[in-house]
């Protein structure tokens, strides 16, 4: 592939990525292309810093130290742009210990993500505390018995939904199962592993407003995506009531509320009036996350320096793509019809 | 290795046979009397030590002591045990970064909670008007 191909094709992936995230209208009515969306322009805002930074200190190295002195090899610089040929001047050496603050940084907030999502995750004496109870979907969920009401999805490795006494409790059995099939939905569309990558991303880069743009369309498409699952299954008035309900459930002081009131306004009219037009627009920006996923494989191959032959590509693509990809991809009529 | 479930957390044989010895003695004890009490083979000293030490780690056993000579108490009986586990789990799930799909509860806005409770009340009067028809 040529270089300029290559750079047409990343330039091109990323000015789709900030025409969606900067209109998050255009989402509406295909919340999973959305979300996949999101997830990608949060893989480059990853991604590409680091790596451009690398590519500038590459390029300095390719310069001729001296006025006349020819450069040994200007190749190797160009194909794998990551590692200069030549000793490494002041300059450079300032550049790539900017790239590598720039990703050891995502790689703590990553890691801080995964130790708080584990500690979530229900094991030991709460599990054992905790009593089955079947999703209409098909899956386990676990009800735990406090007073606090709640409901998430926990664990990692294996997440399942888990749904408090004290929120059953404010609820009608539709209600019960309208909450339990929207967690039950983030869990069978692979939601919760690309919001804990999504997270450590955002909080990495947030004082960069494309991340917090992203961050913010990530976090409402993947609730309005279950909200359709679980509408799809007990209909939108036990969903809308139980959102409405549990909002409005008292907690202990200090503990974080999780609304952004706006996201959950939107969230009840979009079941209120279920967004039309899907189909264009669902589309459009099916074509806008295939050039951004090439654009991330081109960069991700210059990164992992697999060189940007079409074997090497399909690597890259696949390893990028997937997570990304999978919310959009994971087909809801695995469940069973409701109620039963 | 075999595991089971002492007040539900998963542990291993020894962990849960000094649990139920310090459950059962009702009173602090040294390591080298717990070592002679568990049943079976004798165990090493420093195999002991180290299991209590696990234990003290997951918050189910508490140490006493100058340094030089410590003794082992449970943390509390089964229930307490329990509930302070679920007390953990329920603050672990508060964090705001560690749970993203996390069902939104406790609304402090109050433009949001008016119209939550408008929303609330004509869905229950429409549910009453078509229950009497």
């Amino acid at each position: 592939m040529t270089g300029a191909l290559q750079l047409g094709v990343i330039v091109g992936g990323l000015a789709a990525a900030a025409v969606v995230i900067s209109r998050p209208a255009l989402t509406t009515a295909v919340p999973r292309l959305g979300g996949a969306l999101a997830a990608l322009t949060l893989a480059a805002i990853g991604l590409l810093p680091p790596l451009l930074l690398a590519c500038a200190a590459a390029a300095l190295g390719s310069r001729p130290a001296s006025p006349g002195a020819v450069h040994p090899d200007g190749r190797a610089v160009a194909g794998a742009c990551v590692v200069a040929a030549g000793p490494p001047g002041p300059a450079q050496l300032v550049l790539y210990g900017l790239a590598v603050a720039l990703a050891a940084g995502t790689g703590l907030a990553a890691a801080r993500a995964l130790a708080a999502g584990r500690r979530a995750g229900l094991a030991g004496r709460a599990l054992a505390a905790a009593a089955p109870r079947l999703v209409p979907g098909g899956m386990t969920a676990w009800v735990l018995p406090a007073s606090q009401p709640a409901a998430w999805c926990a664990g990692l490795r294996r997440p399942r939904p888990v749904v408090t006494t004290g929120l059953l409790d404010l609820l009608t059995p539709a209600e019960q199962d309208a909450v339990l099939c929207h967690e039950a939905a983030h869990i069978r569309l692979g939601h919760t592993r690309v919001l804990l990558a999504g997270a450590a991303i955002a909080r990495a880069y947030r004082w960069l407003p494309p991340a917090r743009l992203a961050w913010a369309l990530l976090r409402r498409d993947l609730e309005a995506a279950a909200d359709d699952e679980a509408a799809g299954i007990t209909g939108p008035g036990p969903l809308i009531s139980a959102l409405a309900r549990a909002a409005l459930a008292a907690v202990p002081p200090g503990t974080a509320a999780f609304a952004d009131p706006d996201d959950l306004r939107y969230r009840i009219r979009r079941l209120q009036q279920p967004p039309a037009g899907g189909g264009r627009r669902g589309l459009a920006l099916a074509a806008a996350g295939a050039l951004l996923t090439a654009s991330l494989s081109l960069a991700a191959c210059q990164a992992l320096r697999a060189g940007v032959t079409w074997p090497g590509l399909a690597g890259c693509l696949a390893l990028l793509g997937y997570p990304a990809w999978r919310p959009a991809w994971a087909h809801p009529r695995r469940l069973k019809a409701y109620p039963p | 290795m075999e595991r089971r479930d002492v007040a539900g957390t998963r542990l291993g044989a020894l962990e849960s046979e000094l649990l139920e010895l310090l459950w059962a003695a009702g009173q602090p004890l040294g390591a080298t009397e717990l070592a002679r009490r568990l049943p079976g083979p004798p165990r090493a000293y420093n195999t002991v030590v180290t299991v209590l030490t696990r234990l003290v780690g997951k918050g189910l056993v508490e140490r006493d002591g100058d340094g030089r000579r410590f003794t082992y108490r449970p943390a509390g009986d089964r229930d307490e045990l329990t509930a302070r586990a679920i007390e953990k789990l329920l603050a672990a799930a508060s964090d705001r970064r560690a749970v993203l799909a996390r069902l939104v509860t406790g609304a402090q806005d109050p433009g949001l909670r008016a119209e939550l409770a408008a929303l609330l009340r004509d869905s229950d009067k429409g549910q009453g008007g078509e229950s009497q028809q």
